[in-house]
């Protein structure tokens, strides 16, 4: 839509065809997006009265609710070599990162009406602060993980690095799921029930709660082709040392399929934001 | 790009998509058609068309193409929908023309329609800071320019307090500020000046002249003709998206206002009274005012140095009680806050009487 073409003359014109987002742009704009993922995070937890501990709150209470039910109930901890709770609250972790990442960032544009309408600012940023301020709110609950593993006198093994990289992978794909609708949720309202409704059917087929061992040929193959499946079998194996390190076909499909979807996500995301402020 | 110029207008129009008006039968059948075409709607999303098909094309703006050089107040002129705030809208970069090209030399700062562009739920202060990062400001140039902007905007005492407890006035005036005192070489002003009280509206003019003092270049959108009259360089009319002129802001503007009152205003300048006075108890009864020009053509914008004729329609009856015969006499001053004519005269008919009278 806009680019600089001297060191100050902005040159306004209509956008041509498929075409990435201006990164540097976007780059230019990092002040303006650690300013208010900082000013964002203080708003979020300004008129509460737990604050922060809200970070926390989804991931460990559904732990809580499974540990009651499949854990005390249904007898999930039975087969498991870590503790349930641990079992459970690891994957939840990455989970909510996942969920959140995704129902925000669909929802960034047209929650930030206000600010889009007035000034301009490269509108991947939206999107961007919500995936910052999710990482964040996941950095808190990763301490707390720690903090439970220490209780639980679970030892900290080397394989904690690759941690790093499960999480890039969650947070690509979430982005990339996250952005190709954000752009429509501005003009259709019912994008995000539709990301809330893919979210709850991916829940079931991904092995968050449950013990992926415990799944029937053919699933027991096939399941860890879901990216987020191969983000928390890696996750528990790196943090807890369940299972084995997933393997390498299904490590590279997550990651390809990931990168891919980031990609065409951004492709259409500037498609629709030149004149996202239109219809919001 | 000239460099004499810091903003080049090129050909520039904007299409919008509104909905058709429809009768209820087709508005139904074309319910039922989107829910069923949820795809279709997502290509056409896609194509940048509209996304429900029937809507029909409206161009906000037509090929508008001017320039505005440093340094200059440029007012942009023209009846409600002829496009201002769209253009404006581009030249900020809030949406993409969907064709022709604008060019912009060094940063824009605007204020644009109603809302500003603050985050509700931050203090003023955090907003002042946030603004000052999407101009690209580091945080000393914010500190050199934060005293200045709310003493200008007068909300030292709500600095810490979250936006959304501000008063309507208040908001505009922090707007204001923040988009006038962080040094943008362009500023954008969009019918601010309609908002704040008379007080603010002076100061905000005043601080857009220093603007441009300052080699700065305003480009200002105002129904307020008297003010862009005195702080305008420029003037550029837009009539339903098209530019009408461009040019000397004292001969623009008084075409903007001959054609606008030719169009439509007629009827604003009669003024009918109905029982206003009760015919059975008073002789005098006002039924109607009228402000002619000079070709007698009724009117209720007359430019400076124009002939104004006023004409009062009443009846003069004679009730029982009255026992002289009724006659009128027409002291009377016309204009708001000074009188701009006054008349002493003995009206003798009955029926009407018309006085000319001269703006100065
Ligand atoms: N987001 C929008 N969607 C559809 N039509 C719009 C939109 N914004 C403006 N318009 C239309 O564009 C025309 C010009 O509007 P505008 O630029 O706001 O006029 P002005 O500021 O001169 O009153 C109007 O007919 C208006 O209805
Ligand atoms: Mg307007």
């Amino acid at each position: 839509m806009a680019s600089k073409t001297s060191s100050d003359i902005t040159v306004i014109q209509p956008p041509r065809g498929w075409s990435f987002p201006n990164l540097r742009e976007v780059w230019d704009a990092r002040a303006i997006l650690l300013n208010f993922v900082q000013r964002n995070f203080n708003v979020t937890y300004r008129q509460t009265i737990g604050g922060p501990i809200y970070a926390v709150y989804t991931p460990f209470m559904t732990m809580i609710g499974y540990t009651l039910l499949l854990g005390v109930l249904f007898g999930a901890q039975e087969g498991l070599s870590v503790p349930y709770p641990l079992f459970s609250f690891c994957a939840l972790l990455v989970w909510t990162l996942f969920t959140n990442v995704t129902q925000n960032a669909t929802t960034s544009l047209t929650q930030n009406t206000n600010l889009i309408q007035k000034i301009y600012i490269p509108r991947l940023v939206f999107p961007l602060i919500e995936t910052c301020m999710q990482l964040l709110t996941f950095a808190i609950a990763f301490v707390v993980l720690l903090l439970m593993m220490v209780v639980y006198a679970q030892p900290f093994l080397w394989q904690i690095v690759w941690v790093v990289f499960y999480v890039a992978v969650a947070l690509v794909f979430s982005l990339g799921f996250g952005l190709l609708f954000a752009g429509f949720q501005a003009r259709f309202r019912d994008m995000s029930y539709l990301v809330q409704t893919i979210n709850r059917l991916l829940f079931f087929v991904t092995p968050v709660v449950y013990d992926s061992t415990l799944l029937p040929a053919p699933f027991n193959t096939l399941y860890i082709y879901n990216p987020m499946a191969l983000v928390i079998e890696g996750m528990r194996w790196a943090m807890l040392n369940v299972g084995e390190q997933p393997a390498l076909i299904p490590t590279l499909s997550a990651v390809g399929v990931s990168v891919a979807l980031l990609l065409v996500a951004l492709l259409v995301f500037q498609r629709l934001e030149p004149t996202v402020a239109d219809v919001l | 790009m000239k460099p004499e110029n810091a903003i080049e207008i090129d050909n520039v129009s904007k299409v919008y998509y509104v909905a058709e008006s429809v009768t209820e039968a087709r508005g139904r059948a074309r319910v039922l058609r989107n829910l069923t075409s949820p795809l279709r709607r997502l290509r056409a999303t896609l194509a940048g068309q509209s996304a429900f098909g029937a809507e029909i094309p409206v161009k906000a703006l037509d090929e508008v193409s001017f320039e505005v050089p440093q340094g200059k107040i440029l007012g942009l002129i023209g009846k409600n929908g002829s496009g201002k705030s769209t253009l404006l809208k581009i030249l900020s970069r809030i949406t993409a023309p969907s064709s022709g090209q604008v060019r912009i030399r060094g940063k824009v700062g605007s204020l644009l329609e109603v809302g500003t562009g603050f985050h509700q739920e931050l203090t003023g202060r955090e907003n002042i800071y946030m603004n000052g990062a999407v101009l690209g400001m580091t945080r000393a140039d914010i500190n050199r320019h934060f005293d200045d902007i709310i003493g200008f905007a007068g909300v030292g005492a709500f600095l810490d307090t979250p936006v959304k407890r501000y008063s309507s006035g208040m908001r505009v005036r922090l707007a204001f500020a923040v988009s006038a005192f962080f040094e943008p070489e362009v500023l954008l002003i969009d019918e601010v000046l309609s908002v704040g009280d008379a007080e603010f509206q002076k100061r905000s003019l005043g601080k857009i002249s220093d603007v441009s003092r300052d080699g700065r270049t305003v480009v200002i959108v105002s129904h307020n003709l008297s003010a862009i009259l005195s702080h305008c360089d420029l003037v550029a009319w837009l009539n339903k998206g098209k530019l009408a002129s461009v040019g000397n802001t004292a001969q623009i503007t008084s075409e903007y206002l001959l054609s606008s009152t030719f169009e439509s205003d007629t009827l604003a300048g009669e003024k009918r009274f109905r029982d206003f006075v009760p015919s059975d108890k008073y002789p005098f009864e006002l039924l109607a005012m009228r402000t002619y020009d000079d070709q007698q053509h009724v009117r209720s914008s007359f430019l400076n140095g124009m002939p104004v004729v006023v004409e009062l329609e009443f009846k003069l009856g004679a009730p029982k009680w009255c026992t002289t015969t009724p006659s009128v006499r027409c002291i009377g001053c016309v204009g708001l806050s000074r009188p701009i004519c006054s008349i002493r005269d003995r009206i003798t008919s009955t029926r009407s009487c018309k006085f000319t009278a001269k703006m100065c």
